[in-house]
């Protein structure tokens, strides 16, 4: 048998057909400038480059006065469209043919790449933020050709990343929130902040409005634009992004970029990233947000391309701040677990704890030391532990305590309960228990965690 | 006092009776500010200052710049160098004893501090167990999987002697070892031994005041999950090996 699975024939037609297609026209790509372009700046130039599964690795471009020109654009298929943002280099976006491919491997589409790489490369900012009315201008205009051949606008979905993002939202506004869905990976920051909502985008702009922020504090924009906005490790820093200006670029762009690669690891779908609505981080991380009886059955929301499963509960609630936090490389997902820590020590005890899950040779450790923690007599305190890998079921669990005090006496933790319950809380998963530990500061204390039972306190 | 004087120390230094190192500065007498001495060299040649004092602003100290001053730097170290190898007492130099009184203040700093951390109690280690007079029971059963019986249906206390004894102990130090609950535990007896079934209660005692205790520490979940961990933590070859799926209990009363 030529094919194991249905998954192997795709690929086979897609390289088959790649091939016939590729030899009939010529594969386009996003214009590739340099830094003199960027210096002397270049004119605007508009071009869409067409992506379908029949040629996932060789873009046509499209006539925008005659779209349908081209054979493979097909109406009765959900049109993407990808908008790169600023382009200071004038490189084409490293990750935009991997968007592309993971977009058609998950559906049946019409990618559509915006490359407006001549406007968007120019070492005056000011001067790009200008031209991104202008391929809203040229975008409303082609989408215009479409729906006169029977496009529906709901099933358009625009995925735009910085700048792009707000020429999503320049266009969508040009048809009065009829788009079906508009996907900002951290919007623009800079020129936008402050703006009213018709000078940026804004969640009127497209039916469902999802939002990422991961650099906020820098190019990226702070408040909440969407029904939903996302706040990936609290939307300012990406663990793993450099901290200083010693490293170069990637100080100033790693934290913006993970957007996008947050959202091209969230279309694989292999570790789904629950994003839990919260008024702040702070609470987040507190483990005070982590129930999601809101959505109902669906639970809480998951991150990026599948978000759209919550958009009719999203769109009633008109606005969620959501956080979650990430590893520092792909897998991105972190596996959470509610931790609640019941002690009976008569006076009260500030601290940190961390916690290592051990099943055979895998070991993973959270530490939760966002702050230190105040654990009074017989006062149950409920803390989020966020372990980069999943290590179940737990064979071994580890605690420690930690004052953090260099000098002064070594305290004890008196945990009459240990509780660890697997998030998502409406996964149901059981929880696993610990019964009397005395926690000696700085020392580590091993058991084997049992099934958590009934509990009247 | 109305004028002030100002010498160089490389032009005229024996008309003032002045310390070298005051030499350098400009004292302003009661109410002075800067004199103007900067303005002119020849001033400043002159050992005694005769320029007027302005005499508005309060005690500000300002420093005279001497055109020329090649050996002021190596004159101080010199001197500071001599000052600290003098001899306190013994062989004792300054900055001997300048070095040794650091290093014991540091030392009584850090001593201090050490005998502030390993000193310390924690009131919960201290208890006084004589005010623990009010008693609680828990009651209930567990199976023994690796003893053989005898297939009879009447109670056999006397059946071994020595497996009720084993068991009494294995339970008290089973209690014995919980941080929590060791210093209420009080008693474990076997009631009945029928086939691999066994019927056990516990005796705890708590101080008059207990409402809490008996709602969190002393409840039914900590007493039994503290003994039931401890069963699926044994080894599954001891002869005492008690199955821990067996194992029930509830709050029960002295029979």
């Amino acid at each position: 048998m030529l094919c194991r699975s249905s998954r192997c024939c795709w690929l086979l037609a897609t390289v088959l057909a790649s091939f016939v297609v590729c030899k009939a026209q010529p594969c386009e790509n996003i214009t590739d400038l340099d830094l003199k372009h960027s210096i002397i700046g270049s004119t605007l130039q508009v071009r869409l480059l067409l992506y379908t599964r029949v040629n996932a690795t060789c873009g046509h471009l499209l006539d925008s006065e005659n779209p349908f020109s081209e054979p493979l654009l097909n109406v009765t298929r959900p049109t993407i469209f990808i908008i790169h943002g600023y382009r200071p280099t004038g490189s084409p976006p490293i990750w935009m043919n991997w968007v592309v491919e993971a977009i058609l491997a998950r559906k049946d589409v019409n990618a559509i790449v915006v490359d407006w790489n001549r406007g968007a490369t120019n070492i005056n900012y000011l001067k790009v933020v200008e031209n991104t009315r202008r391929v809203a201008v040229n975008l409303t205009h082609f989408i215009q050709k479409l729906q006169d051949e029977g496009v529906s606008l709901s099933s358009i979905h625009m995925i735009g990343v910085s700048l792009g993002a707000h020429i999503a939202g320049f266009t969508g506004a040009n048809f009065n929130s009829n788009i079906g869905r508009i996907t900002a990976l951290d919007p623009a920051g800079p020129s936008f902040t402050g703006k009213l909502p018709e000078d940026r985008l804004d969640k009127t702009d497209a039916q469902f409005v999802d939002v990422l922020h991961t650099d906020m504090d820098s190019l990226g924009f702070r408040k909440p634009l969407g029904h939903i906005d996302f706040y990936a490790n609290g939307g300012a820093d990406q663990p793993g992004c450099p901290k200083t200006i010693f490293s170069g670029s990637k100080y100033f762009k790693c934290d913006h970029q993970r957007s996008v690669f947050l959202f091209l690891y969230s279309l694989n779908n292999t570790c789904p990233i629950t994003a839990y609505p919260c008024s702040s981080y702070s609470d987040f991380l507190d483990g005070k947000c982590l129930n999601c009886t809101q959505f109902g059955s669906a639970g809480c929301p998951v991150f990026g391309y599948d978000v759209i499963r919550w958009k009719d509960s999203l769109v009633k609630m008109d606005q969620a701040m959501t956080y979650f936090t990430t590893n520092k490389e792909t897998p991105f997902c972190k596996t959470g677990y509610k931790v609640d820590i019941l002690t009976w020590n008569s006076e009260a005890r500030w601290g940190y704890i961390s916690i290592t899950l051990r099943k055979g040779d895998q070991e993973t450790t959270a530490e939760i030391d966002h702050k230190s923690y105040k654990f009074e007599q017989y006062t149950e305190n409920s803390l989020l532990a966020q372990f980069d890998r999943d290590v179940q079921p737990a064979e071994k669990i580890t605690l420690k305590y930690r004052t953090g005090n260099v000098f002064g006496p070594r305290y004890k933790l008196r945990v009459l309960r240990i509780r660890l319950t697997p998030l998502p809380l409406e996964h149901k998963l059981r929880p696993l228990c610990r019964y009397d530990l005395l926690l000696l500061e700085n020392k580590e204390v091993t058991f084997r965690p049992i099934p958590c039972e009934w509990s009247n306190f | 006092m109305d004028d002030l004087e100002l010498k160089c120390l490389d032009e005229v230094s024996d008309n003032n009776n002045v310390e070298n190192g005051e030499m350098y500065e400009e004292v302003s007498p009661g109410n002075g500010t800067c004199s103007s001495h900067h303005a002119s060299d020849i001033t400043e040649g002159r050992p005694l200052l005769t320029s007027a004092q302005v005499a508005e602003n309060n005690g500000d100290h300002c420093s005279v710049r001497c055109p020329t001053l090649p050996e002021t730097k190596p004159r101080v170290l010199e001197r500071l160098k001599k000052e600290l190898n003098e001899t306190v007492v013994w062989k004792i130099k300054v900055w001997m004893a300048i070095l040794i009184a650091f290093v014991f203040i540091v030392s009584v700093i850090l001593l201090f501090l050490f005998l502030c951390s390993d000193h310390q109690e924690d009131v919960d280690d201290q208890y006084d167990a004589s005010s623990f007079v009010v008693p609680l029971f828990f009651r209930g059963s567990f199976t023994l999987a690796n003893q053989s019986f005898v297939q009879d249906s009447t109670p056999q206390p006397n059946l071994d002697d020595g497996l009720p004894k084993n068991l009494q102990q294995k339970l008290t130090d089973i209690y014995k070892s919980s941080h929590a609950l060791e210093r209420y535990f009080s008693l474990a007896t076997i009631n009945t031994l029928r086939n691999a079934s066994v019927q056990y209660q516990l005796q705890f005692k708590m101080p008059l005041e207990h409402e809490q205790l008996t709602h969190y520490t002393l409840s039914r979940e900590v007493v039994y999950h503290v003994l039931l961990q401890h069963l699926l933590d044994q080894d599954t070859e001891n002869s005492l090996y008690i199955e821990p799926s067996s194992l029930n209990m509830e709050v029960g009363k002295w029979n």
